[in-house]
């Protein structure tokens, strides 16, 4: 058996040229008849795929893009980022949230601000402790009652909320949009002698003649109609000569259009260059917002909350036109991004703070005829917190698949009445997020409160979770 | 890492008409090679950029025997992905259009594995003394 195996890979050795050349044979088989030009081209460049395949791509995709996107990006609480929220709201005005009434949203610049104003028209409803309030043998009749009272406008809530956008903070690109895009040309330059190659093969008097030699006879058809572009026709709509000079020009294009492409390709896989996106996703972060609601007495006791949120993301798109003295440029981005600091910056490290209170109005209600009256006193909460989150391990090898850690710290005050109350506590949270594979990761997790009672275990200052996530639709590999 | 090219080729275009290229406004480089070759003269090879083509529409006057030739590129870098649009068309003398225009979207997004979109387009005249 070993002499047979042996003798089997002797011959695959001896054989593999021309096997190989028989590949390249089969490479060079001039593209069939019934495809377009354009689609020809794309064959010759090694583009075209049938439609099988691209059914099967499709089909991946589809699957791919559904639900969250890998499980440890799901307990990432490290990134937020403002503006794709602005941008949903703009793109589906109204329909941004699930949820029960009407909901406004405009989006404006500010100055250096982009801002958000929403309204939003809540469907009022009883207060709950106020129904359950109510002799249990009237509270049907009386609850229909008091419904019949509410208006539209009895449960309404003001938004605005604030990005700043400006002094290199945020990830809006349109400070740097000009230096970004210059620099980017300057990476991926291409000789002008392959450009001129690449004009001179796709050869002028053929172009010239493209129109003139298609098939007249055949424009009646559909797939030849006259109002089609050169490239939307199959070769067969043209004369039998003439789509063999094309299929040559779309040949004889498509190689100094490949030479391009590599060397495209290669600025394009540059470390400096990939570092880039994350460079401006490291940019700071402030931002803002301040919501009212507005309720009648029946509804509850009018809110005002506000939340604040500032975030570092360690060296950034500014940093870097700050040490390229003001002005980006792909030599200084080339030599400032070094090994050391790329790796620095595929750790994604993120420090972030955020002050977020809660003011709510008293709320005095009597109603006789129901025999029930609230009385709630004002309630003041504000939540500070701090925290850290950062990556292990290599971007490129493993990109968000990666061991994360996240460290929290907040201390919340509560105040009834301008009187501090009981529930006043710090609290700690470090979390461990391991992935074991593209649909599962385990998350290990330490909770300490200065208030034991709000570890829901009585007999300990540090509790500890430890759970498993697991997504059924598998991500695609990377 | 998959780039996508695109080959769009109007010939025959009638004498007197107008070639009209424009991308929209986006988080991606725009740029162009072009080369321009009437029946007089031989190619003149430019570049374009974001303010010959997003800020304004890049137009080109078609004549017999003229051919021109345009490598756009739309090389994304913002993070996110995103969608940007090339319309390129023939409008004859009398403004109606030549055959279909060229609309298409493209979507990438930096560092992603479509990190770079590009278009290679020809508007060509008639043969010189071709009678088209």
């Amino acid at each position: 058996v070993r002499n047979t195996t042996l003798a089997a890979v002797l011959l695959a050795l001896l054989t593999f040229p021309a096997a190989a050349g028989a590949q390249e044979d089969e490479e060079r088989t001039p593209c069939a008849a019934t495809l377009t030009v354009g689609e020809c081209f794309r064959y010759e460049i090694g583009e075209f795929a049938t439609d099988e395949e691209v059914e099967k791509v499709d089909e991946e995709t589809t699957k791919a893009t559904t639900g969250a996107q890998t499980a440890s990006e799901a307990v990432s609480t490290a990134v937020r980022d403002f503006l794709p929220r602005v941008g949903a709201a703009l793109i589906l005005p109204g329909v941004d949230e699930d949820r029960t009434g009407l909901a406004l949203r405009l989006n404006r610049y500010l100055g250096p601000l982009s801002a958000q104003i929403g309204l939003d028209l809540n469907k009022p409803a009883l207060y709950a402790p106020l129904v359950d309030s109510i002799p249990e043998s009237i509270r049907a009749a009386s609850k229909e009652r008091l419904e019949g009272d509410l208006e539209d406008q009895d449960d309404v809530t003001f938004t605005l909320a604030l990005n700043l956008e400006a002094w290199g903070f945020g990830r809006n690109l349109g400070q740097y949009r000009t230096e970004v895009s210059d620099l980017v040309t300057e990476l991926v330059e291409v000789p002008d002698s392959l450009t001129q190659r690449l004009f001179a093969e796709l050869s002028t008097t053929v172009l010239l003649r493209a129109d003139a030699a298609r098939l007249r006879e055949r424009q009646s058809e559909p797939e030849c109609a006259r109002n089609l572009r050169v490239d939307e026709l199959p070769l067969s709509c043209f004369r039998a000569t003439f789509a063999d000079s094309l299929r040559e020009v779309l040949r004889n294009t498509a190689i100094p259009y490949q030479e391009i492409a590599r060397i495209r390709t290669r600025g394009l896989r540059a470390p400096a260059f990939a570092a880039l996106a994350q460079l401006l996703n490291n940019q700071r972060q402030l931002n803002g917002s301040i919501k009212y609601r507005h309720r009648d007495d029946l509804v509850g006791a009018n809110e005002l909350t506000f939340n604040g949120r500032l975030e570092f993301g360690g060296y950034s798109l500014h940093s870097l036109r700050k040490d390229c003295g003001g002005t980006l440029t792909a030599s200084c981005l080339v030599s400032t991004m070094t090994e050391a600091r790329i790796r620095r910056l595929s750790e994604g490290g993120r420090w972030w703070l955020s002050a977020d209170g809660t003011w709510r109005d008293e709320h005095e209600l009597a109603l006789t005829t129901d025999s029930v009256a609230i009385q709630e006193p004002e309630t003041f909460e504000l939540k500070l917190q701090g925290g850290y989150g950062r990556y292990f391990g290599s971007l490129r090898e493993e990109g968000t698949r990666r061991p994360r850690i996240d460290v929290e710290v907040g201390y919340v005050l509560q105040r009834e009445d301008d009187v501090r109350v009981r529930n006043d506590r710090a609290t700690a949270t470090l979390s461990y997020t391991h992935p074991f594979s593209s649909t599962s990761a385990g998350v290990f997790g330490v909770r300490w409160a200065s208030e034991p009672e709000f570890l829901g275990d009585v007999d300990r200052n540090i509790s500890a979770t430890l759970g498993l996530t697991y997504k059924l639709v598998k991500d695609d590999e990377k | 890492m998959s780039v996508e090219h695109r080959l769009v080729i109007w010939s025959g275009v009638p004498s007197g008409s107008t070639f009209h290229l424009r991308v929209t406004r986006g988080d991606y480089a725009v740029t162009a090679s072009v080369s321009m070759q009437t029946a007089t003269s031989g190619p003149t090879i430019f570049e374009l950029g974001p303010a010959e083509l997003v800020d304004q529409e890049f137009t080109a006057p078609i004549e017999t025997g003229t051919v021109l030739k345009v490598e756009l590129r739309l090389t994304y870098i913002f993070p996110k992905e995103t969608t940007g649009t090339v319309n390129a068309r023939v409008t004859q003398a009398d403004g109606s259009e030549f055959q279909n225009a060229f609309t298409c979207d493209y979507t990438g997004a930096l560092g992603s594995d479509s990190p770079e979109d590009r278009v290679l387009i020809v508007a060509a005249g008639g043969e010189p003394g071709g009678g088209a």
